[in-house]
C-alpha cells in the first residue's frame, strides 16, 4: 500500500482526531449550506459563474494580452513565467534588485505550488506568511492541509505549544482568542519591518488591468498598504473578462467558501499607488497544458473555495496531508495528477464517486466525472501500479463474457464455503479491513431464475 | 529586468494557449433576478452583525455630526458607499494613502453611510461604482476576522476590532 491509502492510514490510525476533523469540516459544509439557500438566485449564479469561466478560458490568450495592456497602461509591471522556476526566479530577481530583505506574503496557493519561500530563503530573504492559518503551518514547517483553512488538521492545544516555542507566548495557552493576539502583535512586527508584500490574486479583470484580492484578517491589506513594493502572483486562469462579472463571483466564493456572505474584505487593485510599485506576474506552470486538455479544462474554472473538500467524504476523514499535494481533495485530485501524473497517480482513486463535489462546486466543474475519467487515463498509461492493471484487467475479460462470468460466480460460491475465512479476507484484500466476507448464496440469480421458470 | 527572457516566456505562453487576437462576441453579465429585501436596513444590520460590525442609524446630518463629534478619540472615520444589505459590506475608497493605512491599523473605525447608497445586493452596488477609477479600494464587511484555530470566530486578526456603520438620513 502506497500514495493517498498510506497517508490516509497514518491519518486515520488516531480514530478520535480523523472523527474531530470530519465533524469539523462538516460544519463548514453546513453554513455554506444555510448561505446558498439564503439566495433565492444560487443555481443562477453558479449557471452564470460557470458560463463566464467557460468564456473566458475558450478566448484566454485574448484576455491575457488584454489584461497586460491595461495593467501596464495602470504603471504595473507584468511578467510571464512558463513553471515555477521562473515564476522564483522572476520575483526574486523583483525584490533582489530593490534590496529587499523581508517580505510579508498573504494567502497565495500558487506560491506553495512553486516553492517560492523556500528559494526566497535559500536567498537570503525572509519571507513570513501572514495568514494566521499559513503562519501557523510555516512555523511548524509543514504544508497547509485545506486551502482556505491551512491548519484545520491541528488542534488548539498544539498550537499554543508552537507558539510556546516559537513566539515565546505562555505554555498551556489554549484560548483562540489569546492565540490570535499572540499572532497579531508577532505579525504586526513583521508587517510594520517588511520591505514589500506580495498577494495571490483571487479575481484579475481583462477590461480593467486590475484585480481583486479576499481576505478575512485584512493581511493582504496591511502588507500591500505598508510597504512600497507589492508583487501579484496570479496563475493565468485567474481572469475573468469585465468588471461588471466580479458580483458573480465574489457572491459565490465567499458562501461556498466558509459560509460568510462576503470576507471582510474584498479588496481592488489598480496600479501601483503614487510612489509605489505594483509588479504582476502570470504564471503558467502546466495550466495552458490542461487547457489542451479537452476532458480536464473545466477544472481551471476552479476558483479555489475549497467547498469540494469540505464535503469530500475521502477528505473530511483521511485529512488535508494525506493527498501530498498543494491543492488537495476533489480538485486537487485532477489538478495535481495533470501536472504530474506519476507523483499524484494514487489521487482520483480517493474518491467514492459520490458526486457532493459536483453539486456544490460554485462553477459547476463535473468533478466527479473527471475524476472518474482520469482514473482510465492513469490505468492506461500505467501510472496506476501494475496490481490495479491487471486486476482490472482480469475483471474486464471476465465481465465481457457471460461464460467466464459465471464460472467466476461457481468458483467464488464453492471457495466461500470451503476455504477458511481467513484465507477469503486476505485475497479480498483491503475490502475486508473494515467489513466482514459476505455470505454468498448456494445458486446465482441466473439458477434461481432458471429453477423457478421450468419449476 | 530580465526583459528578453520575459517576452520569450510570453510568446511562448500565449502561443500554448493559442492565443486568439480577434475580440470574442462578449459574454453578458448576470441578468438573472437578484434578491431582495422589504426592510433593506434590517437586512443589513443582520449581515452587518452576522459578520461581526455594529449598526447606528441616524435621521439626519445634524445627529450623525453630533455622534462622531461623540466618537472615541482612536476611532478612525471613514465615508464610504455603497452599502450592501445582503452581506453587510461597504464600499470604501480612501482619501489618500495615510487613510488607507490607517483604516488598516486602527483599532476601531467608522464607517459612514447615506442611506440613500443602501441597494439590496452586490450587483446593483457595482452599478453604481467604478471600480476601476481608484488604485485601491475595497468592500469592507464587519472588522478583521479569522477562524484559522478550530474554526473558531476571533475578531481582531490583523485590522480593526470594531466596525461601526454609522448610516444616516432618509431614503
Amino acid at each position: 500500500m502506497n500514495g493517498h491509502p498510506a497517508r490516509a492510514a497514518r491519518f486515520t490510525a488516531d480514530a478520535a482526531r480523523a472523527h474531530w476533523h470530519d465533524e469539523a469540516l462538516w460544519f463548514v459544509r453546513e453554513k455554506r449550506d444555510r448561505a446558498a439557500r439564503a439566495l433565492p438566485e444560487w443555481e443562477a449564479l453558479r449557471e452564470s459563474a460557470a458560463a463566464i469561466k467557460a468564456h473566458t478560458l475558450d478566448h484566454l490568450g485574448y484576455y491575457l494580452e488584454r489584461f497586460e495592456a491595461k495593467a501596464l497602461a495602470r504603471g504595473a509591471r507584468v511578467h510571464w513565467a512558463r513553471d515555477a522556476a521562473e515564476h522564483n526566479r522572476i520575483v526574486h530577481g523583483i525584490l533582489a534588485a530593490r534590496g529587499v530583505r523581508r517580505l510579508v506574503k498573504s494567502k497565495s496557493m500558487l506560491t506553495e505550488e512553486c516553492g517560492l519561500n523556500a528559494h526566497l530563503a535559500a536567498r537570503g530573504i525572509e519571507v513570513v506568511d501572514t495568514d494566521l492559518g499559513e503562519r501557523i503551518v510555516q512555523l511548524r514547517r509543514e504544508r497547509p492541509s485545506h486551502i482556505v483553512f491551512p491548519a484545520i488538521h491541528l488542534k488548539r492545544g498544539e498550537i499554543g505549544a508552537l507558539f510556546h516555542r516559537e513566539l515565546g507566548s505562555p505554555a498551556n495557552l489554549e484560548d483562540p482568542t489569546a492565540l490570535t493576539a499572540v499572532a497579531r502583535a508577532h505579525l504586526r512586527e513583521k508587517f510594520l519591518a517588511a520591505e514589500a508584500g506580495l498577494t495571490g490574486v483571487n479575481f484579475a479583470i481583462a477590461e480593467t488591468g486590475g484585480f481583486v484580492v479576499c481576505t478575512n484578517e485584512g493581511n493582504a491589506d496591511l502588507g500591500t498598504a505598508l510597504p512600497p513594493l507589492h508583487v501579484a502572483s496570479m496563475g493565468l486562469e485567474k481572469l475573468i473578462p469585465r468588471a461588471e462579472h466580479l458580483p458573480v463571483f465574489v457572491r459565490l466564493l465567499a458562501r461556498s467558501a466558509t459560509g460568510q456572505a462576503i470576507t471582510a474584505y474584498t479588496s481592488h487593485f489598480h496600479g501601483p499607488r503614487p510612489g509605489g510599485e505594483l509588479h504582476v506576474v502570470i504564471v503558467d506552470n502546466g495550466r495552458s497544458r490542461l487547457l489542451a486538455d479537452r476532458t480536464h479544462r473545466r477544472a481551471l474554472s476552479c476558483i479555489r473555495c475549497g467547498a469540494c473538500m469540505n464535503t469530500c467524504p475521502v477528505y473530511r476523514r483521511s485529512g488535508g496531508h494525506s493527498y501530498d499535494a498543494t491543492v488537495p481533495g476533489p480538485i486537487g485530485s485532477i489538478l495535481e495528477p495533470a501536472r504530474d501524473p506519476v507523483r499524484h497517480a494514487s489521487l482520483p482513486f480517493a474518491c467514492s464517486l459520490c458526486g457532493s463535489c459536483t453539486d456544490v462546486c460554485p462553477v459547476r466543474i463535473d468533478l466527479h466525472q473527471q475524476l472518474l475519467a482520469f482514473r482510465g487515463e492513469l490505468v492506461a498509461a500505467g501510472h496506476a501500479g501494475r496490481a490495479r492493471r491487471w486486476a482490472l484487467a482480469v475483471a474486464g475479460a471476465v465481465l465481457r463474457s457471460p461464460r467466464a462470468t459465471s464460472a467466476a460466480g461457481r468458483v467464488a460460491r464453492r471457495a466461500s464455503r470451503i476455504l477458511p475465512r481467513r484465507w477469503l479476507e486476505r485475497a479480498a484484500g483491503a475490502w475486508t479491513r473494515e467489513r466482514a466476507w459476505p455470505e454468498l448464496p448456494r445458486a446465482s440469480f441466473r439458477d434461481e431464475w432458471r429453477q423457478r421458470r421450468d419449476g | 529586468m530580465d526583459r528578453h527572457a520575459g517576452s520569450e516566456s510570453r510568446a511562448a505562453i500565449l502561443a500554448a494557449l493559442g492565443a486568439t487576437l480577434s475580440a470574442p462576441e462578449p459574454i453578458a453579465a448576470y441578468a438573472g433576478a437578484t434578491v431582495s429585501f422589504a426592510d433593506p436596513v434590517a437586512a443589513f444590520r443582520a449581515a452587518l452583525e452576522a459578520a461581526g460590525g455594529r449598526l447606528e442609524t441616524f435621521p439626519d446630518r445634524a445627529s450623525l455630526e453630533r455622534a462622531l463629534a461623540a466618537a472615541p478619540p482612536d476611532a478612525v472615520v471613514l465615508r464610504g458607499g455603497p452599502a450592501v444589505a445582503e452581506s453587510g459590506a461597504v464600499w470604501w475608497v480612501p482619501r489618500d494613502e495615510a487613510e488607507r493605512r490607517a483604516a488598516f491599523l486602527a483599532e476601531r473605525v467608522i464607517l459612514v453611510v447615506a442611506r440613500a447608497d443602501l441597494v439590496d445586493e452586490l450587483h446593483a452596488a457595482y452599478r453604481r461604482i467604478d471600480s476601476a477609477a481608484p488604485h485601491f479600494a475595497c468592500f469592507v464587511a464587519g472588522p478583521s476576522k479569522t477562524a484559522d484555530i478550530e474554526q473558531a470566530l476571533v475578531i481582531g486578526a490583523h485590522g480593526p476590532r470594531e466596525l461601526d456603520v454609522y448610516l444616516w438620513g432618509p431614503v
